[in-house]
């Protein structure tokens, strides 16, 4: 078994499924807020696409510990077993926090949850760009040029997550009011102008995490 | 301190000239064709394995006699929707592949003429998009039919063409390549099995929507499915193997 190639098969499938899943989300969320549908089945389509969305999710935070390994074994990333395993540990944790935000939606709890989740988002955002700023200067621990533009775009694709996060919030809310009073025109516009900015952020996500894959697969030609 | 202050510049100033090689370079990436076709590979694959995670999960709530026939009608509407990137990427992925190949040296002996692997390719996309476009007529039949013979006759080519290709030693094929293609070839029996596991599938819904639910309805479309579902995940595992090989070049 050559474990280099099984990590790099790894980290092709977490974009895989990342990317790829996305387009499920994308095209039915364009759905639910289609006003000639009952609420039934916009609420159905919602649950399918809040199944499908979890996907994506997963594979963002499981995108990084599995391209920190990769980076250890070709010797361009921190040399600690101990680091990876705790880095490892600490995104199985945080994917079974995503995974109970999902399971909890709705209560009091998984509000609590994903408010965990953003602010652990940020600190991750900004500990990654630090470490990128701190290697550009210090070659350490990122020890080469591709890598360092890699993560980058990365902590932009999570930039972006949160963007979608915050756009969407409106979307959540009108749709509970939905539930509540029925349709309206102040409600589906509320609907459709929540999800048109979320449009930018996902575009967002598309571009840099394509740039990062395309980086990845041409950092030999073109550093 | 000051020592670092200098190597803080020097660092700066090599930001500066990793920009410049970056755009100097770039042009030369346009013309890198590997590249392009590589990444091209690579996002087949995503349109491919990615999406069709969201045709299997919605495919699983077509059956879910909960869902209203409205829903099932909207579900119905984005596995269709979405299935088109699956059904681009299978013809894609065989004509990227050959490109590669010649990238790395392959088919040399045939020159230029590698390029016509596109031709047939493009037939199949017109009948692929024919058969879906035209579901349910006689139109549509003749592009089901002709879709299938295609199917059929790039399986033979991969099973019986590049295995002769590769023991009479026409032309240069290494173990891995070869592996490759047998397994390009059994995805495509995989689509075979899933094609014609699901074909009882059509019928049964047109029969829902037109009569509405019923027991003996739900109970052939979820026989469907239960048929299709073994021929996906093989489809699937076909799909990670094949990525597999072509990662880590194995030497057999």
């Amino acid at each position: 078994m050559d474990w280099h190639s099984f990590w790099v098969l790894l980290h092709l499938l977490t974009f895989v499924y990342w990317v790829g899943a996305d387009l499920g989300v994308f095209y039915s969320a364009r759905l639910v807020v289609n006003p000639n549908y009952s609420f039934e089945t916009r609420l159905q389509i919602l649950k399918l696409l809040g199944w499908i969305d979890m996907i994506p999710r997963y594979m963002l935070l499981l995108t990084f510990p599995i391209g920190l390994t990769l980076s250890y074994s070709i010797n361009i990333g921190p040399q600690s077993v101990a680091l990876l395993l705790i880095v490892h540990l600490i995104f199985v944790l945080w994917v079974f926090l995503v995974f109970k935000i999902h399971k909890e939606e709705g209560s009091l709890l998984g509000s609590k949850l994903a408010g965990i989740d953003l602010y652990l988002r940020l600190v991750f955002i900004i500990l990654l760009i630090s470490l990128c700023l701190y290697s550009i200067i210090m070659q350490y621990p990122f020890k080469t040029d591709w890598l360092i533009i890699k993560i980058i775009l990365f902590s932009c694709t999570i930039i972006c997550g949160v963007g979608i996060r915050i756009t969407f919030k409106p979307f959540m809310i009108a749709f509970m009011e939905l539930s509540k009073n029925g349709s309206s025109v102040k409600i589906e516009d509320k609907m459709r102008r929540s999800l048109n900015h979320a449009v930018p952020f996902v575009i967002g996500i598309w571009i840099f995490a394509g740039l990062a894959a395309f980086i990845g697969l041409s950092h030999e030609r073109l550093f | 301190m000051v020592f670092n202050f200098h190597r803080s510049i020097y660092r700066n100033l090599e930001t500066h000239n990793l920009i410049f090689t970056l755009v100097k370079r770039t042009k030369l990436i346009f013309i890198d064709t590997q590249i392009f076709w590589l990444t091209f590979h690579v996002f087949i694959l995503v349109y491919w394995l990615g999406a069709d995670i969201s045709v299997f999960y919605g495919s699983t709530q077509l059956t879910n006699t909960k869902n209203s026939i409205e829903t099932r009608l909207v579900i119905v509407k984005i596995i269709s929707f979405v299935n088109w990137f699956p059904n681009i990427a299978n013809i894609l992925i065989f004509p990227v592949g050959i490109m590669l190949l010649a990238g790395l040296g392959y088919f040399t002996e045939v020159g230029k003429l590698i390029y016509l692997v596109w031709f047939p390719f493009l037939f199949w996309f017109f009948f692929i998009a024919g058969s879906i476009t035209q579901r349910g007529t006689s139109m549509g039949k003749v592009y089901l039919y002709l879709d299938s013979l295609m199917r059929i006759l790039l399986i033979s080519f991969v099973y019986i063409g590049i295995s002769f290709l590769y023991f009479s030693d026409v032309i240069f094929i290494e173990d891995w390549v070869l592996l490759k293609f047998y397994l390009y070839g059994y995805i495509l029996i995989c689509g075979f099995g899933i094609k014609y596991s699901y074909s009882g599938f059509a019928p049964a819904f047109k029969n829902l929507i037109e009569n509405g639910p019923s027991i003996e309805i739900e109970k052939k479309l979820s026989a469907s499915r239960k048929m299709v579902k073994p021929w996906v995940l093989a489809l699937w595992l076909g799909l990670v193997l094949l990525s597999y090989i072509g990662i880590s070049k194995p030497d057999f």
